[in-house]
């Protein structure tokens, strides 16, 4: 077993006091402003700019009830991961934050930004309006969506968001980028750095405090890493694709079965931080940017780019596998999981389709079919 | 299973689907209207089959594409969903296109109106289309995305039509522009057809006469008392219209709608003996509870207003200028009452709210769509909203829109029969 990360430690720290974390809570104290926001079509850089911290709304370290939110949003046909949204924000978990900034990118976020705000009292800026492809009319809309939502900041906080302001935050948040990549680059060997669960600790973190200071502890990550020549033992190398995952300890029961979660395809992994915001105008750039032309999520049409961006990973990072968690009710995920998963297993990567609830244990169904597929990956591999 | 080529294409099943529609006529039918709702689908089932057979290129599409297209393009087109469903609804085969969709995938999650095109597909069922278009109407992901599975099934092409979530606004609207103009080179490009301008011009013209009358019929619906509107009714003139957008067949439907409408007025009657109960439907009425709707009207339960298929904004409808053909479909796109229920909550809750309102309604029904994304997310908010802004209770039922047996009918009947209670107390207090 190789010895924990002083880093991790501290990370894990942060994710231990959420929602509302340590940091948020100095952040808050300083008198400062907290932006929550949700999905990852919303550019924190602008948020950044503005003075005030970006704050992602995830789930917490565990599934919880949503008897709140199944009142308020029907069950029946909204995934678990709205609902647990709206039941922290019902039960005034979120009541830190200053307002909510959101997007359209599907159903499951617009119902809950829309029903939400009729019965929570925190205050929701206008959607930003995703468009479900990429092509030059997608960016030129959203790049006025963009600089519509720069205006509703500043006239909610009453701030100006400066040329120079922004180009400083989308450098800021392009070196978590460039760093996120290192991090990930080095999973690529047979003996990875981290553990998956580790990785999703550092991810989670990343959205849960001021920016500079989680940079800080990524550099450091970085340097411990190499400073202490950490490596796990080689196993089969599996990736772990849904809408989002939040919880470590999922992952964590995942690898406890003998194989190494070495990347992701989550909203909160890999299409978080793997496209880096170009140069040029930055308005622009960010619009660009965040419809997330290469990684694309699965709402986008036509599939083609996130099925050929899959198939890419799989040889990048040499997967063996990949466990596709299918969220119930998730529409985007369950319509596009058919699209890659015919062509992943044709190019020799086994895909374990399973369903789950976000922030669901591992147990009953779930754990004997994990087990199921790791045993099989475990005869095919050859390590 | 996985998601592959589907090499048998057999067209037996949809072929035997359509003397389904003449039997629903000569069972159902009580209005003129309605008998030519039936004549006219089956009449676009048998141009897609003589397409198919003599080659002429056939396009299938969710709902609300703007069909005008294929009318001024000379190709032949049917709505994906609403075709496949309501087969199945009749042929009593839903189970076997569920599973066949569920062995690629597509769990039970996804509401039936979307699965069961992806099912009739899955079974190589489906007539084989030139290209398949979609929409993702903004907020329906299963819209805007089970036409991947399709082409994927068939190995045709596919175009996905986004439309923006603020669908009011000049920017939303040049948006929409470009898309239909994407759409029209897709189609130019797939059936090698090109657009004849001349026609679209014509075919927006006739949408748009088609949306005065309705704009004509959602008032008399509103102020007429005893209800001049066969409940449930408010499905078929909206697929019809959708269907027939841009010809003259929609225009005569329309207007027959309309016609038999005033003479009901004009005699004083309505289609319930006595209406006891007015009642907002704030969804779909399940379309095959044939049973259910005679058995409210001998309650005297009446849908009076239908917001998501008869409200017509008459400002925004005077503003469709057919000589601009594009901008007047992207227009014709937003005016569509049924398109307000996916764009931003508000301008949904406003059409039924306001409906409410003005129809006198004693009540709401909220009969929304098993698993559906949309309606089933907001119909606590529905509820809230009638009861604080019209003061009116919803009876709110998930039910699955193709659903029509026995044993569903009667559970709704009681239900039905409980907030008829309700409302009858409720009656009794204001007294
Ligand atoms: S993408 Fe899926 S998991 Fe995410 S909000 Fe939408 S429906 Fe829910
Ligand atoms: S029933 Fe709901 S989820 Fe299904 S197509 Fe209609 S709006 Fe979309």
């Amino acid at each position: 077993m190789a010895e924990m990360l002083k880093t991790i430690e501290e990370i894990g720290k942060v994710n231990a006091s959420f929602p509302f974390t340590e940091p948020a809570r100095k952040w808050k104290e300083q008198g400062k402003k907290i932006v929550g926001w949700i999905c990852i079509n919303v550019p924190e850089e602008v948020i950044h700019a503005a003075g005030m911290m970006p704050f992602r709304l995830t789930g917490g370290n565990e599934e919880i009830s949503l008897d709140l939110a199944n009142e308020y949003l029907f069950s029946g046909g909204t995934c678990s991961f709205s609902r647990t949204i709206l039941e922290l924000q019902l039960r005034g978990e979120y009541g830190f934050l200053d307002c909510i900034a959101g997007a359209t990118p599907c159903e499951g976020v617009i119902r809950l930004a829309e029903v939400g705000s009729y019965y929570h009292n925190i205050p929701t800026l206008p959607l930003l309006d995703t468009p479900r492809k990429f092509n030059d009319l997608a960016y030129k809309f959203y790049h006025g969506e963009v600089m519509e939502f720069k205006k509703n900041l500043e006239k909610f906080f009453g701030v100006t968001i400066t040329d120079e302001a922004i180009v400083d935050s989308i450098a800021l948040y392009n070196k978590t980028r460039t760093d996120l990549k290192k991090l990930h680059d080095l999973m690529k060997s047979n003996t990875p750095p981290l553990s998956g669960a580790e990785m999703l600790e550092v991810l989670n973190a990343a959205v849960r405090m001021p920016r500079e200071d989680f940079n800080t502890l990524l550099e450091k990550l970085l340097e411990e890493i190499k400073t202490t020549g950490r490596s796990l033992p080689a196993a089969p190398r599996i990736m772990i694709s849904g809408a989002l995952l939040n919880t470590p300890s999922f992952v964590q029961s995942v690898e406890s079965l003998g194989v190494n979660v070495v990347v992701d395809d989550f909203c909160n992994g890999s299409r978080y931080w793997w496209e880096q915001v170009e140069d040029g105008d930055p308005w622009k750039a960010l619009a660009k940017r965040y419809l997330l032309p290469k990684c694309s999520c699965p709402r986008i049409n036509p599939p083609q780019n996130r099925t050929d961006w899959i198939s890419q990973i799989a040889k990048d990072f040499r997967l063996d596998g990949i466990i596709a968690l299918t969220m119930r009710c998730c529409a985007p995920y369950i319509l596009n999981l058919p699209m890659w998963k015919t062509r992943l297993e044709d190019e020799g990567v086994t895909v374990l389709d399973l369903d789950i609830e976000y922030g669901g244990g591992f147990s009953g169904q779930i754990r004997t079919r994990i087990e199921a597929f790791v045993e099989m990956l475990s005869l095919e591999v050859e390590i | 299973m996985k998601l592959r080529k589907i090499e048998n294409i057999d067209t037996t099943m949809f072929e035997q689907g359509i003397p389904i529609m003449a039997q629903l006529r000569d069972h159902h039918s009580t209005t003129r209207a309605e008998t030519m709702f039936y004549d006219l689908t089956i009449k676009l089932c048998d141009e897609v089959m003589s397409a198919v057979k003599g080659g002429r290129p056939f396009v299938t599409n969710v709902m609300s594409f703007p069909t005008e297209i294929y009318w001024a393009m000379d190709i032949a087109g049917i709505e994906y969903d609403f075709i496949a469903g309501m087969f199945s609804l009749y042929m009593g085969n839903k189970d076997e296109i569920f599973t066949a969709a569920k062995s690629i995938g597509i769990r039970p999650e996804i509401c039936s109106a979307q699965r069961a095109p992806i099912g009739w597909f899955a079974k190589g069922w489906f007539p084989k289309p030139t290209a398949i278009v979609n929409t993702s109407l903004c907020q329906c992901d299963n819209c805007a995305q089970n036409a991947n599975i399709m082409g994927a099934l068939y190995d045709v092409p596919v175009f996905c039509i986004t439309r923006p979530y603020l669908f009011w606004t000049q920017k939303g609207l040049d948006f929409m522009v470009e898309e239909i103009k994407d759409a029209i080179s897709f189609l130019e490009k797939t059936t090698g057809h090109k657009m004849n301008y001349d026609k679209l011009v014509e075919a927006t013209r006739l949408t748009k006469k088609q949306m005065e009358i309705s704009v004509e019929i959602h008032n008399l619906i509103k102020t007429a008392r005893p209800c001049p509107v066969k409940s449930g009714t408010g499905f078929l003139i909206h697929f019809l219209r959708m269907m027939y957008a841009g010809r003259q067949e929609g225009v005569d439907y329309c207007q027959a709608f309309l016609d038999e409408m005033k003479e009901r007025v004009a005699s004083g009657k309505g289609y319930t003996p006595e209406e006891k109960y007015r009642l907002v439907s704030c969804y779909t009425f399940p379309p095959g509870m044939h049973g259910l709707l005679d058995w409210m009207e001998t309650q005297g339960a009446t849908l009076v207003a239908e917001p998501m298929y008869h409200y017509y904004n008459e400002a925004e409808v005077a503003k469709i200028d057919p000589t601009k053909p594009l901008e007047a479909l992207a227009r014709i796109f937003y005016v569509e009452p049924y398109h307000g229920f996916y764009g931003p909550y508000e301008v949904f809750s406003d059409m039924i709210i306001n409906d409410a309102i003005q129809s006198g309604a004693d009540g709401a029904v909220n009969f929304f769509n098993t698993n559906c994304r949309m309606c089933g997310a907001v119909s606590r908010l529905i509820k809230d909203q009638l009861r604080d802004k019209a003061g009116l209770s919803t009876l709110t039922v998930d039910v699955d829109v193709m659903e029509n047996s026995a044993a569903v009918e009667e559970e709704l009947k009681k239900k039905l029969e409980q907030f008829f209670l309700v409302l009858d107390n409720a009656k009794r207090k204001v007294a």
